[in-house]
């Protein structure tokens, strides 16, 4: 087996003195998709954002593709161009969209390609129209986001991390902010990238999404992780009472 | 909202309209009472006013005569004010990202400054630059002498509308930045910057505004502005009440003008965003 595109070890996160993840290991091959449940508070949100470095964790190791993230490592000219490295690696969408709300949909989208990559304008506006398309929101570019419903939002915010051509994507809630007839929308988007082969990491509390979709399922509690498994094991047989327990709450 | 109020029955739609344009007709009539109702006021204000500077024994010729060269003080004053909110502008924006730096000399310097800045009368920091840079060596005629005062008074007060204006930007907006593998500066000069802008500009033109009529403080430094013109003519002719009246006018008028542009630029501003209206009582 190739090396996985990511690896997690004994991952520890302290917010001030509150733990948050306490020892965290584990590891994503490429192509899979990989969903994260549990509790709120269970530190489900923060180890994604430890992944792309938005929080930083105290102690631990992450290796992204081939490359190790900088943990407890002062910020040097050299550290944060690596730190840039493995951000455009990784997409990233968010609860609330985060979409720049003075740029035009198209506008968004091309940002990343033609800030950071330097991609020429034209071509970043092609590739971008063909996302947009490709999310079903081509007659939507020039629109602002206020403009949109929170699931063409979030389309667009898809189409946005898609354009930096990120290896892997990871999803925080992106379906808990939508009004519940426009949760469809967006995971059906989710599916087909996952079915391009597409590594992802997803937190959400869409079960019938995870069964679907997911190869495994990491269910973390206490900012460890309980139990991992197929969608089979964990929805049908979970080891544990609090697994159980949550599984019954979420349905 | 609208489709809330289309809900009403369909085979009463024509009732509904009919009644609903009664609603505005209502409302339209109320607004322009309301109008004419202000503006009998404000007549009724000019009327006392007039009484009063009547009392005052007003020379009117005098007034006519030297309203020209008064005038001519106006070009000064919106020059001195333009250029000295262009420059504060600068020290704001660097005053507000240095408060919100880590940089420890970048934080300091930029407290400092708004701490003694604000807690000093413009008057005497206008002096301190205008007699106190000389001692250093550099000489500034009274122009550029006030501006610098201006600048670096008004850039203290708007460090405060800068920093505010830049916190008012949702830290999911920089998180969605650096996901895409922003920079600092990218984050700061494409993302926030421009989103704080929309918050800052109307505060800016009030600063503006109120600029306007602080330039009258570099009169003390000899500029030929509009109230130093007032003074010197006044006091030559022992006719301060009329040349100062004159000064008030065209500073008052000044500022309608630039009030109205204000209003124009927050229009433009608005592009993009959804617009609050009929929250303003």
């Amino acid at each position: 087996m190739p090396e996985p595109i990511i690896i997690i070890e004994d991952l520890k996160k302290y917010f001030h003195r509150l733990l948050v993840l306490d020892g965290v290991t584990t590891r994503v091959q490429t192509g899979e998709v990989v969903v994260i449940i549990g509790r709120s508070g269970s530190g489900k949100s923060t180890l994604l954002r430890c992944l792309n470095l938005l929080e930083e964790p105290q102690a631990g190791r992450i290796r992204i593709d081939g490359i190790d993230l900088p943990i407890g490592l002062k910020r040097t000219a050299e550290i944060r161009k690596r730190i840039i490295d493995i951000r455009t690696h990784m997409g990233m969408v968010f609860q609330d969209f985060n979409l720049f709300p003075h740029r035009s949909i198209i506008e968004n989208v091309i940002e990343g390609p033609v800030v950071v990559k330097k991609t020429d304008q034209k071509s970043a506006i092609a590739q971008g129209e063909e996302l947009l398309n490709w999310v079903g929101l081509y007659k939507k570019k020039d629109n602002y986001p206020d403009q949109l419903s929170g699931g063409q939002k979030q389309r667009a915010a898809i189409a946005r991390a898609l354009a930096m051509e990120p290896k892997i994507m990871l999803f925080d809630e992106p379906t808990s902010a939508l009004d519940p007839e426009l949760i469809g929308e967006v995971l059906v988007v989710m599916q087909r990238l996952a079915e391009q082969g597409m590594t992802m990491m997803v937190v959400t509390h869409e079960m019938g999404f995870a069964k679907e979709v997911a190869d495994r399922i990491l269910f973390l509690e206490n900012g460890k992780i309980l139990e991992e498994g197929s969608p089979e094991e964990i929805m049908n047989h979970p080891k544990h009472e609090i697994t159980q327990q949550f599984l019954t709450h979420i349905r | 909202m609208t489709e809330k109020n289309d809900t009403p029955k369909k085979v009463e739609g024509l009732a509904v309209a009919e009644t609903r344009l009664k609603h505005i007709e209502d409302a339209r009539r109320g607004k322009k009472i309301f109008v004419l109702q202000v503006a009998g006021v404000w007549c009724g204000i000019f009327a006392v006013l007039f009484y009063v500077f009547h009392r005052f024994d007003l020379d009117f010729n005098f007034m006519l005569k030297y309203t020209p060269f008064i005038f001519k003080g106006v070009g000064t004053t919106i020059f001195v004010s333009i250029c000295s909110i262009a420059c504060a502008c600068i020290l704001a924006l660097l005053g507000a990202v240095s408060r919100l730096s880590k940089n420890p000399v970048m934080y300091g310097v930029s407290t400092f400054y708004v701490s003694i800045i604000r807690g000093t009368p413009l008057i005497v920091q206008i002096f301190v630059i205008y007699l106190g840079l000389p001692q250093l060596g550099i000489v500034l005629s009274a122009v550029p002498a006030g501006i610098i005062a201006l600048s670096v008074n008004y850039g203290a007060y708007m460090t405060e509308i800068f920093r505010a204006g830049i916190q008012a930007i949702r830290r999911g907006q920089v998180e969605a930045a650096y996901s895409l593998g922003m920079t600092y500066t990218q984050m700061m000069t494409r993302i926030v910057l421009p989103q704080a802008l929309r918050i800052i500009i109307p505060p800016t033109g009030n600063e503006f505004i109120a600029m306007l009529k602080d330039s009258a403080l570099v009169a003390f430094l000899g500029v030929w502005e509009l109230f130093f013109r007032a003074q010197k003519i006044g006091r030559q002719n022992f006719r301060n009440m009329e040349t100062l009246l004159i000064a008030a006018l065209f500073y008052w008028m000044v500022t309608i003008l630039f009030q109205y542009f204000q209003g124009r630029l927050e229009e433009n501003l608005s592009k993009g965003t959804t617009k609050i209206t009929g929250m303003t009582h």
